[in-house]
C-alpha cells in the first residue's frame, strides 16, 4: 500500500462482535487496533469509499439552459452523461449506474436476451460443458454407475444443447469439458448399443440353427 | 461513444476454497470483485463494486497455533514410539511396525511443516456500504495482506479510470 497516507473518519464494524468502531483511520495504510468492546485484535485498512458519502437515493436532474445538451427521455432536463450502451444522452434521473457502466432505462429493460447481453446483471449460470463432463464421469462412481444408462445420454444432450448457450462468466463455455463429456457419453451409449446388438445377433443365430 | 456488450475480462484474484460440494473463488473485473460460488455445474455470482468497498478487515485467529501444537504432540509421540519399537526389539515384526509408525510420524511432520509454511491464520472481511462480507479464501494473514494490497491497487486504478470517464459537453 504505497498510496499517500491520509486520515479518514467513518465507522468500521468489528467482525467478531459487530460493534461500530469510530475513526480516525489511516487511509492508504493499516491501522492495528483492538475492538473497544470484545478486545479482539484487528488489522484494518480503509479505502476512499469510507469517507465518500453514499449517492443520494433520488435525483431528478437539473433543468436544461440554452445551449445545454438535453436528456433523450426528458428534453427539458440537462444531460449529465451518455448511456454506455446506446449513446443516448441522459439526465441524472435516467442515468442508471450498473457497476461502472451507466445505462439508460431502455437498455436496462428486463428480458432474458438483455440479461444475457449485460454480464453485470447475471447472478447465476449453468455451465453445460461442466454438466456434461460430470454426467459422463458418473459411470466411474459407485452406486451412481447403476444409472449410467440415464446419465450417458444426458451427458450427450447437455454437451449438444449447451454448445451455443452462454457459458461461465469467468471460464467461458468450457468447450474442452463439453467435448470430453460428449465423447465419453457417446462411448457409453455406443457400448450399450453394441452389447444389445450382440445379444440380438446371438438370438437370431440361435433361431436360425 | 456507446460501448458494445463485450464479456467482462476477469482476472483470478484468489485461490479456490470450499468443500467437495461447493467451491468459492474471487475474480477481479475492471470495477468490481466477483465472488463465484460453484456447486457442481451451477455458478452463482456476487459482485463487490470497488466504489462500495470501505475497508478490508483482518482478524487474526489461533487456528494455526492449535494445529501446530496438535501436530507437534502427535509427531513427538509417534516419533518416540518408532524409536522405542525399532530400538528395543529389532525383529522383522518390530521393523514393520516401526515403518508404519514412521510413516504416520512423517504425515504429522508434513502437516506441521505445512502449517508453519502457510503462516498465521486469520479471517478476513470486506466492509461494504451494506455490511461485512467474509472472504473465505483469505484465511492466512500473509495471503490476506497480499490480497489487500492487490485490492488497494485495483481500487486506485478504478478511481483513475472513473475520473477519465466521458461526460456530456
Amino acid at each position: 500500500m504505497n498510496d499517500p497516507v491520509t486520515h479518514a473518519s467513518g465507522l468500521i464494524r468489528c467482525p467478531a462482535c459487530y460493534f461500530m468502531l469510530p475513526g480516525p483511520w489511516v487511509e492508504g495504510g493499516e491501522t492495528l487496533r483492538e475492538c473497544d468492546r470484545c478486545r479482539q485484535f484487528l488489522r484494518i485498512s480503509v479505502f476512499p469509499a469510507l469517507r465518500s458519502a453514499p449517492p443520494l437515493p433520488t435525483r431528478s436532474g437539473e433543468r436544461a439552459m440554452e445551449g445545454d445538451a438535453t436528456c433523450f427521455f426528458h428534453p427539458e432536463k440537462r444531460a449529465e452523461r451518455p448511456c454506455d450502451r446506446c449513446g443516448r444522452f441522459l439526465c441524472a434521473l435516467c442515468d442508471l449506474p450498473v457497476g461502472a457502466r451507466h445505462l439508460c432505462p431502455s437498455c436496462l429493460k428486463a428480458g432474458p436476451e438483455e440479461i444475457v447481453a449485460l454480464p453485470e446483471l447475471v447472478t447465476r449460470r449453468l455451465s453445460w460443458g461442466r454438466l456434461s463432463l460430470i454426467l459422463s464421469l458418473m459411470v466411474f462412481i459407485p452406486f451412481f454407475n447403476l444409472f449410467f444408462w440415464l446419465s450417458a445420454p444426458a451427458a450427450v444432450f447437455a454437451a449438444l444443447y449447451g454448445w451455443s448457450k452462454p457459458g461461465s462468466l469467468v471460464h467461458g463455455r468450457r468447450p474442452v469439458s463439453a467435448i470430453f463429456g460428449l465423447l465419453l457419453g457417446l462411448l457409453q451409449v455406443g457400448g450399450v448399443a453394441f452389447f444389445f446388438y450382440n445379444l440380438w445377433l446371438e438370438s437370431t443365430h440361435r433361431a436360425i440353427h | 461513444m456507446p460501448s458494445t456488450d463485450r464479456p467482462i475480462a476477469y482476472r483470478k484474484f484468489s485461490g479456490q476454497r470450499g468443500t467437495l460440494i461447493s467451491v468459492e473463488q474471487l475474480w477481479a473485473g475492471d470495477d468490481h470483485l466477483l465472488l463465484v460460488s460453484t456447486s457442481f455445474a451451477v455458478e452463482q455470482y456476487r459482485r463487490f463494486y470497488f466504489q462500495d468497498i470501505e475497508a478490508f478487515v483482518i482478524r487474526p485467529t489461533r487456528t494455526q497455533r492449535k494445529w501446530v501444537i496438535a501436530n507437534s504432540i502427535c509427531l513427538g509421540l509417534f516419533g518416540l514410539l518408532t524409536l522405542l519399537v525399532v530400538g528395543r526389539h529389532p525383529s522383522n515384526d518390530a521393523i514393520a511396525g516401526g515403518i508404519f509408525l514412521g510413516v504416520v510420524a512423517t504425515l504429522f511432520l508434513i502437516a506441521l511443516l505445512y502449517q508453519l509454511v502457510k503462516g498465521p491464520s486469520c479471517v478476513s472481511f470486506l466492509q461494504l456500504r451494506t455490511g461485512l462480507e467474509r472472504l473465505g479464501a483469505a484465511n492466512r494473514v500473509r495471503l490476506a495482506l497480499r490480497m489487500r494490497d492487490r485490492l488497494a491497487a485495483l481500487i486506485g486504478a478504478a478511481a483513475e479510470a472513473k475520473a477519465m470517464a466521458p461526460t456530456v459537453p
